[in-house]
């Protein structure tokens, strides 16, 4: 089991590798100007990693994102679904992560392999 | 009856007691095109609507932070506008944010306006968004352009443009249930 992180201010994006699956977690809030500006080269480097894995991409820890942080977001699904076996989109079943969720399920049929699932909060 | 301060920022906030029959919040503040503001705009905010249902107010702090984004990214400071303006209303059964900035880019304003007006004649906001995404999903190097689309579908607010005199107001409105 290998594990790295991507730091962006208060957003931290957490890989934990345990062959042939890793979780890329999503946690805190992204706020930044230009996110794409770091997290592209950084996430660029993780899905080279994690190629061919099968992926859970966790957004249930994710408390707020700004609309900036959407395009980088988009291009790591992307390259995750060209370069690894299965992408698994995991948001949280309340708030404003449901709509997101909904707008993730309507793009994941144009993919080959990526799906989307929704989590109760804990404790619900 | 209103209790009036100032707070760190020497800004100026008036807070009205609250009915509890009805929802009465208000909020008016300065900003400068800094952007550590919007990150102190949401905590303001979010602290302005503490009593409303969480969904109300999370849609609210991203319709304002989004709002106050574009008005750092794409404002401009002159004589008649120096400052980025933001007042929240919440009454009598509605919310309104507006955001006021300054603007040369008449261009610029234009493609505001016709996106404003796109998400108000559409029937379907989420189709809109999807669209954009699908964009973004095609051309990697290309960004932005989804915060209003995000302000009507995620935050159901309804959004109003006018630019006058180099001056940019944008209004979203929702109703309250």
């Amino acid at each position: 089991m290998s594990n790295r992180n991507i730091q962006l201010d208060t957003l931290t994006i957490s890989v934990v590798r345990s062959a042939p699956h890793a979780t890329i977690m999503w946690k805190g809030t992204s706020d930044s100007r230009n996110p794409g500006a770091v997290l592209n080269p950084a996430l660029e480097q993780l899905v080279q990693a994690v190629a061919n894995y099968d992926i859970t991409v966790d957004f249930t820890e994710l408390e707020y994102m700004n609309s900036a942080t959407v395009a980088p977001l988009m291009e790591l699904i992307r390259k995750l679904d060209t370069n690894c076996k299965s992408v698994l989109v995991v948001f949280l079943d309340a708030g404003w992560q449901c709509t997101h969720s909904r707008c993730m399920s309507a793009i994941a049929r144009t993919l080959k392999n990526v799906s989307v699932e929704n989590r109760s909060p804990q404790g619900n | 009856m209103a209790e009036r301060r100032v707070d760190d920022y020497g800004q100026f906030m008036m807070t009205l007691i609250k009915d509890p029959l009805n929802m009465h919040r208000y909020y008016k503040t300065t900003m400068q095109p800094a952007w550590s503001a919007v990150r102190e705009l949401r905590k303001r905010v979010a602290e302005a609507l503490v009593d409303c249902p969480a969904d109300l107010r999370a849609a609210a702090v991203m319709t304002a932070s989004e709002l106050a984004e574009n008005a750092i990214k794409y404002g401009e400071a002159i004589e008649s506008a120096p400052d980025i303006q933001f007042s929240l209303c919440a009454d009598d059964g509605e919310i309104c944010i507006e955001c006021t900035n300054g603007c040369t880019n008449a261009a610029g304003v234009t493609e505001l306006t016709e996106r404003v007006r796109e998400i108000a004649s559409s029937a379907d906001p989420s189709a809109l968004y999807i669209e954009r995404l699908e964009q973004l999903m095609a051309n990697p190097t290309d960004s932005g352009k989804l915060g209003l689309y995000r302000v009507a579908l995620e935050g159901g607010f309804g959004l109003e443009c006018t630019y006058v005199n180099d001056v940019v107001r944008v209004k979203a409105r929702r109703k309250i249930q």
